[in-house]
């Protein structure tokens, strides 16, 4: 999208929906006052707080409350929709990320947890215009079809190829047991990863 | 999900001195259990104390509770001499759980009664009276078959039994100090009303580590589960078991069940029976299933358990 454009998109009217609806609503104060901790603990929250961490390989700084997950944080505050929100209960792999390499179900973390660490999403898979083993590999092997969970499925495939653990089919799947693809792609998607070992 | 305030500390004693302060505040670790009660508002608590920035600190021969589900599974050491640990860990929910769940996490994890967990509901556990389950109209396909006094939910930690089949022990940290006991003691079969899980650590109290000895006994274990789904799934019922068999005859077993109780179920009587024999891994499975109570929807996995022991003791070296 250019900048010079000005596009509205459904996403845009929602979020603007949301804010409005925000403003007229004051959050109640609950527990102890702002900064006010038991020995040897910092505490946050529940208003919103700063959280840095690093995001496809540039700092990022966005301003939270705790209760917000990772996955609503990259969606909703930094635009990064990505990572999908599909059960939102850990269960589907439609939202996997890394965090500092590992593959993680974003909508099961916190995005204050994020603080100071790595995180990478299928936005910052690819090196520029050269694709990831991975991504190229799902392309040859139309290893898509509605294509909703391929956004987690890649990110957890292109782990497993990276850390050398998509040794056989067997351990393929093993892997990919967190991914679910209610098209039923698998076939192509372990041929994809098969080649994108090699 | 609800606001609440958030606390992170550097070390373990500090969380659990802080527990005492503010009193009904949810522990986070991985979170993945505490993240579902929290989106269905089934726990609200205004206070959260994560233990996510907590240094673990390596002793041999333990397992931090803050160990990753992940981390037990790649343990060359684990997998050498304690093997149904290896295997309940290895196989546990997904990979992108088992790289957060934390050792701690899973053996302190809520029942997964669909009643327990929808706000809808009210039953023993969240302070109300009688159990939904119960109702012979429930769905109860996946409850206990060996029952509580008031509950019939099914525990569905793996590594509970596992541990248990290797004769692990919790280190537990309280404000007072720290106390060690065997991981079946962790779990209370008939907890206060209003207690929302089976667990007999006090308030603010902490697994630190679990302790586990190389033993003849742990070297000859396995885990075995059965999931309606090849990929990843909740076991319906699954068996850690271990046997020393010295000479052709057992010295010492151990049978214990998951998911088929409101807390991991070990079979004590059976195992007495088996000590001086020959491992009879078919009479030991009738035994186990003998005082199985079903429910209505749920006597599929009283000849599921049935198998699964006898499957179990038959990996066995005898």
């Amino acid at each position: 999208m250019s900048d010079d454009k000005i596009r509205v998109s459904r996403r845009d009217i929602l979020r603007g929906a949301g804010a409005a609806a925000l403003v007229g609503a004051t959050v109640p104060a609950q527990g102890a006052p702002a900064g006010k901790a038991p020995a040897g603990l910092s505490r946050v929250g529940p208003g919103p707080v700063e959280c840095a961490f690093e995001l496809n390989g540039k700092q990022k700084k966005i301003t939270v409350e705790p209760r917000v997950t990772l996955l609503d944080a990259l969606r909703d505050r930094v635009g990064l929709t990505g990572a999908k929100r599909i059960c939102d209960r850990g269960a589907c792999g439609g939202c996997t990320v890394w965090v500092d390499g590992q593959i993680v179900n974003s909508c099961m973390m916190l995005a204050v947890d994020a603080r100071g660490k790595k995180v990478t999403t299928i936005e910052g898979l690819a090196q520029g215009d050269k694709l990831h083993p991975v991504q190229q590999a799902f392309v040859k092997h139309d290893a898509l079809q509605c294509g909703f969970c391929t956004p987690g499925m890649i990110m957890t495939c292109a782990a497993m190829v990276d850390q050398g653990k998509a040794k056989d089919r067997a351990s393929i799947q093993h892997e990919l047991a967190g991914n679910l693809c209610r098209c039923g792609t698998y076939p192509h998607i372990f041929t994809a990863v098969e080649e994108a070992a090699r | 999900m609800k606001g609440f305030s958030y606390y992170t500390c550097a070390d373990l004693s500090s969380a659990t001195r802080a527990l005492q302060e503010l009193k009904g505040a949810a522990v986070k670790a991985g979170g993945t259990d505490l993240m579902d009660l929290l989106k269905e508002r089934r726990l609200e608590p205004t206070d959260v104390v994560s233990l996510h920035a907590v240094k673990q600190v390596a002793v041999k021969g333990e397992l931090s509770a803050l160990a990753t589900l992940q981390d037990v599974a790649d343990s060359a050491w684990v997998k050498e001499n304690f093997p149904a640990v290896h295997t309940a860990a290895a196989e546990a929910a997904t990979p992108q759980i088992r790289n957060v769940g934390t050792v701690g996490g899973n053996l302190c994890q809520h029942s997964r009664c669909v009643y327990f967990r929808n706000r809808n509901f009210d039953c023993h556990a969240t302070g109300g009276e009688g159990c939904p389950a119960l109702d012979e109209n429930a769905f109860h396909r996946y409850h206990a078959i060996f029952r509580g006094t008031h509950c019939v939910s099914a525990h569905t930690s793996n590594l509970a039994p596992a541990l248990m089949a290797v004769g692990a022990q919790a280190h537990c940290l309280h404000p007072d100090g720290e106390r060690t006991l065997d991981i079946g003691l962790l779990y209370d079969l008939n907890p206060a009303q209003g207690k929302p899980n089976h667990l007999t650590l006090r308030p603010g109290e902490l697994i630190r580590a679990v302790q586990l000895k190389p033993t003849p006994l742990a070297r000859n274990s396995i885990y075995v589960e059965f999931r309606e789904r090849q990929s990843f799934d909740f076991a319906v019922a699954s068996v850690a078991a271990a046997v020393h068999v010295e000479g052709g005859k057992v010295r010492q077993a151990r049978i214990v069940c998951g998911a088929v109780a409101p807390i991991p179920y070990r079979a004590r009587a059976v195992e007495d029976a088996m000590i001086g024999k020959a491992l009879d891994p078919a009479k030991a499975a009738a035994a186990v299933v003998a005082d199985a109570q079903p429910l209505a929807g749920n006597q599929f996995k009283v000849v599921i358990l049935k198998r699964l022991v006898q499957r179990a003791l038959e990996g066995l070296k005898a």
